[in-house]
């Protein structure tokens, strides 16, 4: 029977629990009404907001919504006065705050304002400049970018004003620039001539660091080039210099220091010889050597695919006309020289001398010695070449001599 | 029972030993092969315990591919006292384990405690011993078998007896072993343990029978029946630990099954053909005990030990690695490939320890004596006495001290300097590479945070760059030949891809490649280091990948080891104690009752040992004789200039002097003058890998001769032919010494002007990163051709360069190949055909050769000869229909030697003979030829480069002769500069700001008109090296 009444009972006690927990919400359903109309605050004020309640109990929850995050805020309920202390962090920090007042994870009432930036704090200013370097005329430019902040690091407001100074040689420039969207820019033009720009900003009284920006030389214009040499002989020992013209842009500065420079050199042969050199004050200096035989050199220099200099022509004297050659030991040894110079004096050690080894008119051998104190040496050994006969060619410094055909002992 | 004495040939051996060892160990132990290894893990386990990860080496490693032991325990230590201290003392440790196993085990075998005592000593200096760690550092393996052998003894009571208490002990033992090593308890099982238990029923039937002859197979397999249940306790048990007490390394084994090609070991080679190995791996670990290796077989083939007499020749035959096709046979090819086999020699040395033991002992006061003296007499019994403990003191003591008079390892390396240079700047954002290290590229990893490419524990290698190879580190990668320099190259040509930036060389061969990869010197530092840096490599992540384990395996890892440890202590102490201290009389062990009487030393075996001494002593003088005859290096023409090129190549310039003409009178000054002048890849940087010789002319006394040399370069192989005269007197051949080249430079003294940079990089001191305007804007460039073009199947990217800024430019060139549907097809970067460093409006000729990781395929053979130049095309199945080029300019402040000039340039047979000269004062190491090819049209067709063997010195010229290409296969595919891109930005397009009309014509003057195969018109460039910048 008591099973029988507990089912009759349970509903029926569950039906009064629902109304009663029904009404008492509906008691609670108070409301709250924002009592601080103020819509923009400064950065770094406290702000508090504060609500007047019908309820001297309830305890709202204040949901923000802010540039540094969200997060919920717990309410103190004096006497139907609810206020709310906004976290001095985001009080800082400019931007729309957007609040919602939440009872009983309901959204009663909801509500934004703005932070303003402080202007009665010192002013900061943050800038960028680049590029860093720049090439002289009149397209290039380098952009100044200002950021002027309040004491918190905001943003100015927009429209306000920052001073973007520079300075390249004796011209000194101020221009007047307002914000938008938080930065100020100006691009500044290059000069056309090559120097350091400095730049600066301003903005309230506060200066910025000072920042710098190279103005680099364009591209070289043609020049023409020259020589110098100790003597015009073909000795294949002394050094030709080959020098540019002082090279410069179309505005008249120097190139870059380090520019290369490539000298080609077209011989008789139609031979592409080249060296290399890179400019010190607009000068490159490039070294070649003297060829071992009379040549003449047309050399002609560039910067690739930007400037260029007309071809010159230099010529090398034939060191010597002939030489004189001996065979002795049985013919076994030939004794090239003493080959002389230009002024009789004997060649520097090292030229070349080449023996062409021939028999019936067939190349067996060549050798190459080089001279010691003007003299050549060959030496054929008996084992080495056995046969009756020999022809020979000798070149050196570019004369060649054929000598008659010379008989062996055969062992 | 009368109560025991201490053994006083056991403390004598302690105190011989600790003694002897750990004042040796301070000079030997860090120039070991892997006691610094050992040493860095131990430091990661200092650091975090229970963490496997390590970011150190490779791209990230677990240390689950190691048993944990030994390094937790130099890990624990080293938070009282250092890591050093922590392995001296684990070291120590293992000493007398070692002394105190050998005891035990020997006890256990021959039941006579003053044999033990004798094998004691005997163990303190056998060499193998003294090898494994003087040389070796194998500090893991020494304390597993160590504790094996103090286990050896339980586990024979265990079966014998059946008492639980032993089969506690003897598993408590094996789970210290199996914890610090794992081989040595697998293969321990098979080698020692199961001839141990064969030993035992050999033992237990013998005590049903009246001796050991009596004993028959029947009765044997009866006896094994009788104790089954005991041996698969055993069994099952030990197996159940060995899975259970590592199982994190079975996971992660199955997990990272080894995969990699094997790496050459010494132990596997044939030992006759390599002595080096044979000396290692064979003749040192068996030292004097191969001399008695006929007693030591007879002992161990008598009935009661016939188990250990097939395991011991088992182990002889595959210690023999490679000398003969047995082990291979016996291991398989995978096993054989994996294992090292000196560690069999290692075992059935220490099997023999006991025989040994009980040798000397019968050779100094047992029936051996008594035998020799009645025979042959006192005198050559003690003759015969001081010749064999002299001899094997003699080897202890050359083992020790070999790596002192051959070091194995390049010099000892200050560190300090690196670590603070790591720590310097952020320099450890990226990862480093160090160069000719050796082992103690580990003591560096274990000293800085930073991380390497490389590393030092090659199973867990990942990259498949270092895994396809046999490479063991890049460090050493001029040992491995091709392969090995092959891998270090496209580790330096693609840098970015592991965020390599820093390279440390100690060893100066690696520079050319250092240089031509686009890599510069940075500084010096204080301890002899080249720091090398490479521009526009990112910083590495901040968040690495890893593999991840779950934490029980950790758990198990951090815990389970130290676990035993204490567990075998606590249950061994009292024995322990009991034993040492002789407190209360123990029970004799059952093995005491089957003591072998030595009271007749069998006659023949007197005669079968002295036999087999005079045939070792034989064949050793053998050996002495022929390498006598090999090196008798003045008997022909041949020979002597075989023996010149030896004695350059190790530059012994005394000797190699010694085989001039002495009527030359050519003075050693006036040699090593001529010899040292001369510069370049060959003379700096080369290894004589093979030289043939060829008689062109010979006479009686005189001959020319051709050696045809072959070099090993970092860069590329070198064959060069040198041609030389030989001469006769007296007997002697002699070398007439080459004429020097008697050219002069034009001027005694010059000055040079020159550009010269400096990059401040951050002006402030500050820790914090560069502040942006301190960055520098990177240079513009401007390619100036690309082109796509298939040679010899190869699909090559080709072009050219200019640096149109006005700073100095380091060049990073990338280049990407694509199909029709813009899949990526390979890419790769322009390696040592390209100026890295340019100066302003400088041009370079570039190609990028798209390279695959070598020998990914297992089917591509590997080659057997050695071209560090060689590399494996990537295989590109489908056509490249598109490519696009990345190139990076950063400012570079180094490295333009533009100051050689092309003197002289003849053109015949297809050949191009020409001239360089040096007209600045600097000496060019290695001039490198850029040598570009184009069309009848002028259109850039290939390009390709040479390196000069010599340098070119200061105001002097150096000749090339350079054989011109075939070109009529190479074809243009595509020519476009539509997807080349610099420094992120389309090409061009800020380049016509600054060069707004480029004279394209001008160019096509720089052209030399040859008549070639394929081509009409190249161009020469120059790229020089400078080995030593002044």
């Amino acid at each position: 029977m008591i099973k029988k009444s507990l089912h009759i009972v349970f509903p029926i006690l569950l039906v009064f629990l629902f109304a009663f927990a029904a009404a008492k919400i509906n008691n609670q359903a108070d409301s709250f009404i924002l009592q601080s109309k103020q819509q923009r605050f400064i950065a770094g004020k406290p702000i508090t907001l504060s609500f007047s309640s019908t309820s001297k109990t309830a305890n709202p929850k204040l949901f923000l919504i802010h540039t540094y995050g969200k997060t919920v805020l717990d309410s103190q309920n004096n006497n139907g006065q609810i206020t709310f202390k906004i976290p001095a962090m985001y009080c800082l920090k400019t931007g729309v705050l957007s609040w919602y007042l939440i009872q009983d994870e309901t959204k009663i009432t909801n509500g934004s304002f703005t932070i303003l930036p402080n202007d009665n704090t010192v002013t900061k200013i943050e800038n960028y400049l680049g590029p860093p370097s720049l090439l002289t005329g009149t397209d290039h430019f380098t952009m100044m970018v200002a950021i002027p902040t309040d004491k918190f690091d905001n943003p100015k407001q927009d429209g306000t004003e920052v001073l973007i100074k520079d300075q390249f040689l004796n011209d000194i420039t101020v221009t007047q620039k307002t914000t938008k969207s938080f930065i100020a820019w100006k691009n500044i033009y290059s000069r056309t001539k090559s120097g350091k720009m400095l730049l600066s900003t301003e903005c309230n009284n506060t200066d910025s660091k000072e920042f710098e920006t190279e103005v680099k030389p364009s591209i070289g214009e043609d020049f023409t080039i020259d020589f110098s040499r100790n003597h015009s002989f073909a000795d294949g020992n002394q050094i030709t210099s080959l020098t540019t013209s002082i090279i410069k842009d179309r505005y008249g500065n120097l190139v870059g220091d380090g520019t290369l420079v490539t000298f080609q050199v077209v011989t008789n042969e139609n031979v592409l010889l080249k060296t290399y050199a890179s400019t010190i004050n607009g000068v490159a200096i490039g070294q070649l050597l003297h060829p071992d035989h009379q040549d003449t050199f047309k050399v002609k220099a560039y910067i690739t695919g930007i400037a260029q200099s007309k071809t010159i022509s230099i010529p090398y004297l034939p060191l010597i006309k002939n030489f004189k050659y001996t065979f002795t030991e049985k013919n076994r040894r030939i004794t090239v020289g003493p080959v002389r110079s230009f002024m009789k004096q004997l060649v520097p050690d090292g030229v070349k001398v080449e023996l062409k080894i021939f028999r019936n008119e067939e190349l067996l051998e060549t050798k190459i010695v080089e001279t010691n104190k003007g003299i050549a040496t060959f030496i054929l050994l008996a084992p080495f070449y056995p046969e009756k006969e020999y022809q020979f060619e000798i070149t050196t410094l570019g004369i060649t001599q054929k000598t008659d055909t010379k008989q062996y002992e055969v062992n | 029972m009368a109560k025991e004495k201490s053994n006083k040939y056991l403390i004598v051996a302690l105190l011989i030993g600790v003694v002897f060892h750990s004042s040796a160990i301070f000079f030997t132990l860090e120039s070991t092969y892997d006691a610094l290894i050992h040493m860095f893990f131990a430091q990661h386990y200092a650091t975090s315990w229970f963490e496997p990860w390590n970011y150190s080496w490779y791209t990230g490693f677990t240390v689950m591919g190691y048993p944990p032991l030994v390094h937790q325990a130099i890990g624990l230590l080293s938070l009282i006292g250092g890591l050093k201290f922590g392995m001296f003392t684990v070291a120590i440790i293992g000493i007398v384990l070692f002394i105190t196993g050998v005891y035990r085990y020997t006890l256990m075998i021959t039941g006579n405690r003053t044999v033990a005592g004798y094998a004691a000593i005997v163990a303190v200096f056998s060499s193998s011993f003294v090898e494994t760690l003087h040389i070796f550092g194998q500090l893991p393996s020494i304390i597993g078998v160590s504790v094996l052998m103090h286990c050896m003894p339980e586990i024979y009571l265990w079966i014998k007896n059946g008492r639980i208490r032993h089969l506690i002990t003897s598993f408590s033992l094996l789970a210290v072993t199996i914890t610090s090593h794992h081989v040595t308890p697998i293969f321990g099982m098979i080698f020692f343990i199961f001839p141990l238990i064969g030993t035992v029923i050999m033992d237990v039937a013998r005590e049903q029978v009246n001796s050991y002859k009596e004993i028959k197979f029947k009765l044997f397999l009866t006896t094994f029946f009788k104790l089954f249940k005991r041996i698969v306790a055993f069994g099952a048990g030990s197996l159940f630990l060995i899975i259970f007490c590592i199982f994190p390394y079975w996971v992660n084994s199955k997990a990272n099954p080894i995969t990699q090609v094997p790496i050459p070991h010494g132990s596997r080679d044939n030992f006759i053909e390599v002595n080096s190995s044979g000396l290692m791996f064979f003749v040192i670990p068996w030292g004097i005990l191969f001399f008695i290796l006929p007693y030591i077989l007879y002992r161990y083939y008598s009935k009661r030990y016939i188990c250990f007499g097939l395991s011991i020749s088992l182990l002889i035959v595959l210690g023999t690695g490679g000398t003969t096709p047995i082990p291979l046979k016996v291991l398989g090819e995978t096993a054989f490939n994996i294992l090292t086999l000196d560690r069999f020699t290692l075992w059935a040395s220490i099997m023999s320890l006991p025989m040994f033991g009980e040798f000397v002992y019968r050779l100094i006061e047992g029936d051996l004596k008594t035998a020799i003296q009645n025979r042959f007499g006192n005198v050559y019994h003690r003759i015969l006495g001081a010749l064999f403990a002299g001899s094997f003191l003699f080897f202890a003591g050359f083992t020790i001290t070999l790596g002192y008079f051959r070091p194995f390892q390049p010099q000892k390396i200050n560190t300090l300097p690196l670590v603070n240079f790591l720590n310097q700047d952020q320099h450890d954002q990226w990862r480093f590479l160090p160069l000719g290290f050796g082992d103690q590229m580990a003591t560096l990893s274990s000293q800085t945070k930073a991380k390497t490419v490389d590393g030092n524990y090659h199973s867990a290698r990942r990259l498949p760059e270092l895994t396809s190879r046999a490479i063991e580190r890049l460090e050493n990668s001029k040992f491995r030949g091709m392969e090995g320099i092959g891998s270090l190259q496209q580790f330096l040509t693609v840098p970015e891809k592991y965020n390599l930036k820093y390279v440390f060389s100690n060893d100066k061969f690696y520079d050319p490649i250092l240089y031509f990869c686009g890599w510069h010197r940075l500084s010096l530092l204080e301890n002899g280091i080249m720091v090398w840096e490479k521009l526009n490599v990112a910083p590495l992540p901040k968040v690495l990948p890893k593999d991840e384990v779950p934490l029980y395996l950790k758990l198990m890892w951090g815990i389970i080891p130290v676990l035993t440890v204490i567990l075998a202590f606590v249950i061994n102490i009292q024995s322990i104690f009991f034993k040492a201290l002789k407190i209360k009389d123990e029970v004799k062990p059952d093995f005491f009752k089957f003591v072998v009487p030595y009271s007749k030393f069998p006659f023949k075996i007197i005669v079968i040992l002295h036999l087999w001494i005079v045939l070792l002593l034989g064949v050793i003088g053998y050996g002495i004789y022929q390498s006598y005859l090999f090196n008798a290096s003045q008997i022909s023409p041949t020979n002597v200039v075989k023996a010149y090129y030896d004695a350059l190549d190790f530059k012994y310039y005394e000797k190699a002097h010694s085989f001039i003409n002495p009527e030359s009178h050519l003075s050693i000054s006036q040699f090593m003058l001529e010899t040292s002048v001369a510069d370049g890849i060959l003379n700096s940087y080369a290894k004589l890998d093979a030289i043939e010789i060829k008689v062109i002319k010979s006479g009686d006394k005189r001959a020319t001769l051709v050696a045809k040399t072959k070099w090993i370069t970092p860069l590329e192989i070198i064959n060069k032919d040198y041609y030389h005269e030989a001469v006769k007197q007296k007997g002697k051949w002699y070398l007439v010494p080459n004429k020097q080249p008697l050219d002069i430079p034009p001027d005694q003294f010059l000055a040079n002007n020159s550009t010269e940079y400096y990059k401040q990089g951050r002006r402030k001191i500050t820790t914090q990163q560069t502040y942006h305007e301190d960055v520098l804007k990177q240079p513009e460039l401007e390619i100036l051709s690309a082109k796509l073009i298939q040679y010899k199947g190869e699909y090559i990217i080709i072009g050219e360069l200019q640096n149109i800024d006005n700073f100095p430019a380091d060049v990073v060139l990338k280049s990407t190949l694509y199909n029709h549907n813009d899949k990526v097809l390979a890419t790769f970067n322009a390696k040592d055909v390209i100026k890295h460093k340019i100066m302003p409006k400088e041009t370079t000729p570039f190609k990028v050769n798209f390279e695959e990781i070598s020998w990914l395929n297992k089917g591509v053979s590997q080659p057997t000869t050695f071209n560090p130049n060689e590399y494996t095309p990537k295989d590109i199945s489908e056509t490249p229909a598109n490519f696009d080029i990345q190139s990076a300019g950063n400012v570079a402040i180094t490295d333009f030697y533009i100051q050689v000039a092309l003197s002289d340039l003849k053109i015949e047979n297809n050949h191009l003979k020409g001239t360089l000269f040096n007209y600045g004062i600097q000496e060019v190491t290695v001039p490198e030829l850029l040598i570009s090819y184009y069309t009848d049209k002028k259109e850039l067709l290939y390009v390709d480069h040479y390196f000069l063997r010599e340098g070119v010195r200061v105001q002097r010229k150096q000749y090339f002769d350079y054989k011109m290409l075939d070109l009529s296969s190479c074809k243009i595919i595509l020519s476009s500069l539509e997807n080349c891109y610099v420094n992120g930005l389309p090409n061009g397009n800020l380049a016509r700001t600054i060069i707004p009309n480029r004279d394209r014509e001008v160019e096509k003057d720089l052209l030399q008109k040859v008549d070639g195969k394929g081509f009409s018109f190249i161009k020469i460039e120059m790229n020089n090296y400078i080995g030593n910048p002044k």
